[in-house]
Order: structure tokens, then C-alpha cells, then sequence
């Protein structure tokens, strides 16, 4: 096994309690110095084990980057503006003042949000998402609602599809400019559109999966192995005691 | 006679392939429609506080025609909580934040179902479960995005919030409602 494989190997459940962990943890953190270091647990662990997922991560630079820095902006120079707390000024420009409070909160909050979607990220980059709805039976939860995720993942696309195919149909019984009263009706058509195709396909797969008898038995058997390997404990474990060892000793 | 007593008095909460299956497909239509939504939602939350997304109230529509449709206690909270989860794994900006809009909403809409006796689906219950699910959100907001300091802009929010909430997805719900149950599509129609 190849270090730059381990993170994709590690038990799908594993990441997921990370991704939560983190956002738990950075929720909790109230220092900027904190989730700085949460980040750099984060970003260490990244670069030692989800080298291969380079690629797939700089695919998510919008939702990585964009809100942190709207958020980290809104709170410099929007906070005083708008009435927050004004302590020490450091710097003033005109109607821009920056203080030590708003450099605090902007620095919290967008660390906080970055350390969530970095945390999210590395784990679509690196995760099988077919693989999680197995680990999720494997450990008790009931097969419907593992069901219902899944059913849910595997529409998505396909709703997609028909989305575009609507929004197409919708298009061409336009001609040129829309009218803003209209749009409210357009957009209604649309959904209910899509709602109602939801609602034949749902009927269409209920009763697929009734006549194959899907709710007879509460077991179910998979073609993937889902197993706890050491790496994934480790993995967890590990990162559970740094993130909240952050907390109690900073 | 006893048991039989209780079992009327406190009905069983069943779910069947059914209703799982229409929850799932109604969450990923939902989930398919936030995510762009939410981009924007957030970007302008982000960038300007607690008033940028109020105008935008269409987080509420999947888990008012979920329950419009099976009218089950349960449904909004679990097709609003599905959603998030959808959300969460195409990858909002958010992070695994988003999974606490799923909870607030589905307790706000599920609250004032409950209220209702999990049997009206009018358009009052519709827009007040949109506008209530909408409220409960931005609590949480208040959290994620940490509003301490502009608090007077957060109470502004609160009922432009809910009016645009209980409009624009309480009038979509009660719209796609009315016209599946014309299509008799549904099976409680």
C-alpha cells in the first residue's frame, strides 16, 4: 500500500466522523491561534496521506476559498460600519476602519468555515460515496434510511437530467425578454415540473422495489467489503485527541 | 383491551418503501435546487450579514411538498435533514455546517405541523411551517456566522425572513400541491 493511497483507503465512516469532528471543534474554538492550528492538522494531513487527490481538491478552490474570504471581509471592514463592538483601531481609510475586534471575529469565523470545507473537501476528493451507505448498515443504521440516502445520491444526477430537460422545454416557449411578473410563474412550472417527475419515478421504484420484496428483510447483503482496519482507527483516534488536545491545552 | 386502547390513542409512526422513496427523490430534487441556491445564498450572507440572503426564501419548499404529500410526522424533519445530507456529499460551501440548517428547519416546519395536528396542508399552514422553518435557520446562522455584533441587523432579518419564507416557498409548496392532487397521481389524493 503506497502512502499517497492511505487516505482513500481509510475506512469511509472514519472521515466522515472527521469532517463532523472538525466542524464540531472549530465550532467550539474562540481563538484565532486554535483554529490556525486546526488548519495546519488538516492541511499536515493532506499533504502526508491524499497526495493523489491534488487534482480533485483544487477542483473545489470556489467553495474552498470564496466564502471564508467574503466572510473574513464582512466582518474587518463591515462589523465596526454596521455597529459592532469598536475596540482599538489599527487602521482607518476613510469610511473603512479596522479594528482589533473586527480582525479577531474575521479571523475566527473564516478560519472556522475554512477548517469545515477544507475537512469536506479532502473527504469527497478521497471517498467512494456508494462505500459510506454500506458502512452506515454496518453499523446499525436501518436499511431504509441507509436506503433513502443512497436512493437519494443516485437521483440526483438523474433529476439533474430532467431539471435541464425542463428548463430546455421552458426556453423554447419563450421569445426574448422575460418579463419579471412572469418569472415567478416560469419558476413555479419549472418545480412543479420536477416535482412531479419525482413523484412518478418514486411511485415507478417503490413499486419495483416492493415486487422484488425490499421491505420483507432487514438485512441486506453487498458486493463491498466494509471492514475497521487499523489505519482508520488510527486515523480517527488520532485526530480526535490533537483537535480537541488543541482546545484544552491553547 | 388495554394495549389495544393504547394503540389507538398513540398510533405508530410506519414508514413504508413508499414514503422513503418519495423522500428520497423529493431530497435530491431539493438538494439538486439548494445547491446552486445555496452558493449564492451563502455568498451573500457572507459577504454582507444577516440581511444579504433574507430575500432569498426557498431553502423551505422540498420538506413542505414532502410533507404535503405524505402527511406523516416525521416527513419534513427527515426530507429536510436528507437534503443537507445531499448537499453535504456534492459539496456545499458551508462544510458540514449545512447539516444544522437541515435540523433547524426540519424542527421549525415540523413544529408548527404538529401545531396543525399533522393533517392540514392549507396554504396558512404551508407559508406559516416555511416562515417558522425559516426563523429556526437563522438562529443558527446567527451561530455559523457569528453575528454578535451586528445584532439590530439579525432582528431586521427576522421577519423579512419569514415573510419572504412563507411566500416564496409556502406559495410553491401549496401550488405543486394543488396540482398533483389534480393529477391524481398521489395515493392520499
Amino acid at each position: 500500500m503506497s502512502v499517497k493511497r492511505t487516505l482513500e483507503t481509510i475506512h469511509p465512516l472514519a472521515k466522515l466522523a472527521w469532517v463532523v469532528n472538525t466542524s464540531v471543534v472549530a465550532g467550539v474554538m474562540s481563538t484565532p491561534r486554535q483554529l490556525f492550528w486546526l488548519a495546519t492538522t488538516i492541511a499536515l494531513a493532506f499533504a502526508l496521506f491524499g497526495g493523489s487527490s491534488l487534482r480533485k481538491v483544487i477542483k473545489y478552490w470556489r467553495i474552498l476559498l470564496t466564502i471564508p474570504v467574503l466572510l473574513f471581509a464582512f466582518h474587518l471592514f463591515l462589523y465596526p460600519l454596521a455597529g459592532g463592538q469598536s475596540q482599538r483601531l489599527l487602521f482607518r481609510w476613510r469610511f473603512l476602519h479596522i479594528t482589533t475586534a473586527g480582525l479577531t471575529d474575521a479571523a475566527v469565523y473564516s478560519l472556522r468555515l475554512f477548517c469545515s470545507v477544507f475537512a469536506l473537501v479532502l473527504f469527497l476528493a478521497t471517498t467512494e460515496i456508494k462505500a459510506i451507505i454500506v458502512s452506515l448498515i454496518r453499523v446499525h443504521v436501518p436499511v431504509p434510511f441507509a436506503y433513502a440516502i443512497y436512493l437519494m445520491l443516485r437521483s440526483i444526477p438523474v433529476m439533474g437530467t430532467e431539471a435541464s430537460a425542463i428548463a430546455q422545454a421552458l426556453k423554447t416557449r419563450l421569445s426574448g425578454r422575460v418579463p419579471l411578473a412572469a418569472v415567478w410563474l416560469i419558476w413555479s412550472r419549472y418545480v412543479f415540473a420536477l416535482v412531479l417527475i419525482g413523484v412518478r419515478r418514486a411511485e415507478q421504484t417503490a413499486l419495483a422495489m416492493d415486487a422484488r420484496g425490499f421491505a420483507l428483510r432487514r438485512r441486506r447483503t453487498f458486493l463491498w467489503e466494509s471492514r475497521w482496519s487499523a489505519a482508520g482507527m488510527l486515523f480517527l483516534v488520532g485526530n480526535l485527541l490533537i483537535s480537541w488536545g488543541l482546545i484544552l491545552h491553547m | 383491551m388495554t394495549d389495544a386502547t393504547e394503540t389507538e390513542r398513540r398510533p405508530r409512526i410506519t414508514y413504508g418503501t413508499y414514503d422513503y422513496v418519495v423522500m428520497a427523490f423529493l431530497s435530491a430534487v431539493s438538494a439538486a435546487a439548494y445547491a446552486g441556491l445555496a452558493q449564492v445564498w451563502t455568498a451573500l450572507t457572507a459577504a454582507t450579514g444577516p440581511l444579504g440572503g433574507s430575500l432569498l426564501g426557498l431553502f423551505q419548499f422540498g420538506h413542505l411538498i414532502a410533507f404535503a404529500v405524505l402527511k406523516k410526522p416525521g416527513v419534513a424533519f427527515i426530507t429536510s435533514f436528507l437534503t443537507t445530507v445531499g448537499q453535504l456529499l456534492i459539496g456545499d460551501p458551508s462544510g458540514a455546517y449545512v447539516l444544522g440548517w437541515g435540523v433547524f428547519h426540519g424542527l421549525g416546519a415540523e413544529a408548527v405541523f404538529m401545531m396543525r395536528g399533522y393533517k392540514s396542508t392549507s396554504l396558512f399552514t404551508l407559508c406559516l411551517a416555511g416562515g417558522v422553518a425559516a426563523v429556526f435557520g437563522q438562529f443558527y446562522s446567527y451561530w455559523v456566522f457569528g453575528w454578535q455584533g451586528v445584532k439590530w441587523m439579525f432582528y431586521v432579518s427576522l421577519p423579512i425572513l419569514f415573510l419572504s419564507s412563507a411566500i416564496e416557498s409556502g406559495l410553491l409548496a401549496h401550488f405543486v400541491r394543488t396540482a398533483l392532487s389534480r393529477t391524481k397521481l398521489l395515493r392520499n389524493s
